[in-house]
């Protein structure tokens, strides 16, 4: 190619990606106390056009069991996403879940082993382990490539949105109502977000061993 | 304290430790203070001592899902007891203990259905309390929404020691109930009722007396139909006697976790026994304990 026909190329290709130049959404996430909250899912569902097409990640999504507990607590995945779980643990696990978008059971799961389960319905999925009830963890499954789930910190940051207006939902295990808003995004532009999440309290299931009566 | 029958019980440890090197083994240890009130089991109040005792006990066990539902566990406990002020008292088990348990469902809320078998070597200061403890249990465990927990247990348990006086045998009914208002927290409350034979106690003086009729004749026929064994535990002279009746139990437990590994225990308990001959017998035990799961 001529130098100057790529030169024209090169600046049609750029103009066209300032065009649809994305937006960022940056998310503050606190309870009502104003402490941080972590493992809240962000999402954004495009409201003026269809969301893209699902593309496999690159990267295989896992939820870990290790030490006797899920790892991460709560995982935001696209619906059509294969999760992986490996069993890192010297003892035997009994995944389960009876939410309706995946109802799913895998007992007698050996140390060692890794089967993954397709989440294809949006909703949410609570996981659990029969065999140790304080196991618990969640796979929010979106129809939306955009989410994003807050750290430590309470941030979370959604990025590469086009132009528009979307429905944002925060979403946490332990929400009391549920948070959902209309945004509209500029092109080019980055929004801040901030929330205040009224939380229930957390009601885990004991893990701490407990005493035995002594008899008489 | 005479521990040389331990010895018997190292092949069953060697053979644990040989089958845990293979099997996830996992272990929870185990230190109590507690202090009890009429320790001796004595129903004529001159005869009541009160003593503070520790309690410590070790248990390595390993758990594996047979079935979707169905879990079994074999573990291997050992406990000891030492009473400073009546060193007669002290006392030691060892042993292996197996649990089947079968949940009906999925999820914290579902039933469980558990059974349990132990064999119990205990070893003991009064020569003639040694020998085997045979427990069996079931419990039925449904926890009743997120705070809530409700246990029914049946047990049958006989001891079959050296001496007479020790062998006793009992069956028993309890229900209990636990709230975790907080994950760190655990409050619970129970009641049950024993019915078999115990051993009680008195002091040469008044079980001499209660043998001349002291007490009325029912009760002097009575003791003078039971074994008994003058042990000096808790003052010269002192007889232990086994006898027959109901014992009601309840206690209160308050629990708090540091953790996923660490919690404590504060427990109350009464007992009030009745004998068939209509003698009653009460104890109270406060117990503070810590457990930890490795």
């Amino acid at each position: 190619m001529p130098s100057a026909a790529r030169s024209s190329a090169l600046l049609a290709v750029a103009l066209l990606a300032a065009a649809v130049r994305a937006g960022d959404l940056s998310a503050l996430v606190r309870d009502a106390a104003g402490q941080p909250v972590a493992d809240a899912v962000v999402s954004l569902a495009p409201l003026d056009a269809p969301a893209p097409p699902y593309a496999p990640d690159k990267h295989p999504v896992e939820i870990v069991q290790s030490g006797k507990q899920y790892r991460p607590y709560v995982t935001p995945v696209r619906a059509g996403t294969r999760v992986d779980f490996p069993n890192e643990d010297s003892v035997q696990h009994h995944i389960y879940s009876v939410s309706k978008p995946k109802p799913f059971e895998k007992p007698l799961y050996e140390s060692g082993a890794s089967e993954s389960v397709l989440f294809d319905q949006p909703g949410v999925v609570t996981l659990g382990c029969n065999i140790h009830d304080w196991m618990v963890a969640y796979v929010v499954v979106l129809e939306t490539p955009w989410f994003a789930k807050s750290d430590e910190a309470g941030r979370a940051a959604v990025t590469g949105l086009p132009a528009g207006r979307y429905a944002l939902e925060v979403w946490h295990p332990r929400l009391a109502a549920p948070v959902r808003q209309e945004v509209r995004l500029a092109e080019s532009g980055a929004l801040e977000q901030a929330f205040e999440l009224r939380l229930k309290p957390d009601r885990r299931v004991r893990r701490a061993p407990s005493g035995e009566s002594k008899g008489y | 304290m005479k521990y040389p029958c331990f010895a018997a019980a190292l092949p069953a440890l060697c053979l644990f430790s040989i089958a845990s090197a293979a099997l996830p083994v996992d272990y929870q240890a185990r230190a109590e203070y507690s202090w009890t009130e009429n320790i001796g089991r004595a129903s004529g109040k001159a005869d009541f001592r009160d003593a503070a005792a520790y309690e410590t006990g070790f248990t390595a066990g390993t758990s594996r899902q047979l079935a979707p539902g169905l879990s079994g566990r074999l573990q291997l406990e050992t406990a000891g007891y030492v009473c400073p002020d009546f060193e007669e008292l002290n006392r030691a088990t060892l042993g292996p203990r197996a649990v089947v348990s079968k949940k009906f469902g999925l999820g914290p809320e579902a039933p469980v259905l558990s059974a349990e078998t132990a064999a119990l070597a205990r070893f003991a200061d009064i020569d003639d309390s040694e020998g085997v403890t045979l427990h069996g249990a079931a419990t039925l465990s449904k926890r009743i929404g997120p705070i809530l927990t409700a246990q029914l247990r049946g047990e049958w348990q006989e001891h079959v020691a050296d001496g007479a006086t020790y062998s006793v045998h009992h069956r028993a009914v309890f229900a209990q109930l636990f709230a975790d208002p907080f994950d760190w927290l655990r409050v619970g409350a129970g009641a049950g009722r024993y019915d078999g034979t115990f051993v009680a106690g008195a002091s040469a003086a008044r079980f001499g007396g209660a043998l001349a009729g002291a007490l009325g004749p029912k009760i002097a026929n009575y003791y003078a139909s039971i074994p008994t064994n003058v042990s000096g535990a808790l003052q010269p002279g002192w007889t232990d006697y086994r006898v027959e009746g109901d014992v009601d139990q309840w206690w209160l437990e308050l629990s708090p976790a540091v953790g996923d590994n660490l919690s404590f225990t504060l427990r109350y308990e009464r007992a009030h026994a009745t004998n068939i001959a209509g003698v009653e017998y009460r104890q109270d035990t406060f117990r503070l304990g810590v457990i930890y799961a490795f």
